[in-house]
């Protein structure tokens, strides 16, 4: 999922207040900025690969498994327990994002099996190629598509642009 | 991409957008005119997805990726 990402973070964000417990308000700036930041966390291993420190094959590795997920989580609980459930939930959502992917995620790690959804074909990590890629295909469209749509259901139920 | 597959979109998401409205309109705060074309230009991307299904090049390209592992090393 590439685009898409951006509809399913602040869909997640619309959430906040049933995933906090109302500690957080949905779409606040709050919501958003947690919700973005945790949703992207896992696709930042490209930073390392740009920055030749680490091979391609390191992307979707460590940083999309559940136990990164829980890392993330056990070091926001101290400083927000909101932060920590939304960004959790955030970072959950990407996961699930992906994996419809071909190359699948680990989930399990340090157990290296993935698992896949397998609806479109892996195009890479970055670039105009894995982007065009990933567009030149049915289910992308389907899916990223429904989540900007969805995206436009929660706006409308909770009153936000552009329903105010 | 066939000729045919935006046009399709257009109409499955066409269908999509009344299904939501149809679902999800509250009485109290009806959609406007520029929320309703906003909802039908949305739709058109996962009817996109829906008609891409249907079209012989969306699938050959998935199987050319398909064919690519972009994460082993490079010699």
């Amino acid at each position: 999922m590439q685009l898409g990402h951006v509809a399913v973070a602040l869909a997640v964000s619309s959430y906040a207040p049933e995933l906090t417990g109302g500690r957080i308000e949905a779409f606040s700036a709050e919501a958003i900025i947690v919700s973005f930041v945790a949703h992207w966390l896992p696709n930042l291993d490209v930073i390392p690969i740009w920055l030749k420190i680490a091979k391609d094959s390191f992307h979707c590795t460590w940083s999309h498994s559940l136990i990164f997920a829980a890392v993330v989580a056990l070091i926001l609980a101290p400083i927000n327990v909101g932060w920590a459930t939304l960004g959790l939930a955030s970072l959950i959502i990407h996961f699930l994002a992906d994996m419809p992917s071909s190359v699948g995620l680990p989930l399990l790690m340090p157990w290296k099996r993935r698992f896949t959804i397998n609806l479109w074909a892996d195009t890479g990590h970055s670039g105009w190629v894995a982007f065009k890629g990933t567009y030149m295909q049915a289910w992308t469209w389907l899916l990223e598509g429904g989540a900007f749509v969805f995206l436009f259901v929660r706006a409308y139920q909770k009153q936000v642009w552009p329903f105010v | 991409m066939l000729k045919r597959t935006p046009l399709l979109a257009l109409m499955i998401g066409g269908v999509l957008a009344i299904l939501i409205i149809l679902i999800f309109e509250n009485p109290a705060r009806p959609f406007t005119v520029g929320q309703g074309v906003f909802l039908l230009f949305l739709c058109w991307f996962p009817g996109m997805g829906v008609a891409m299904l249907f079209d012989p090049y969306a699938q050959k390209a998935r199987e050319e990726f398909l064919k690519i592992n972009f994460y082993e090393e490079k010699k």
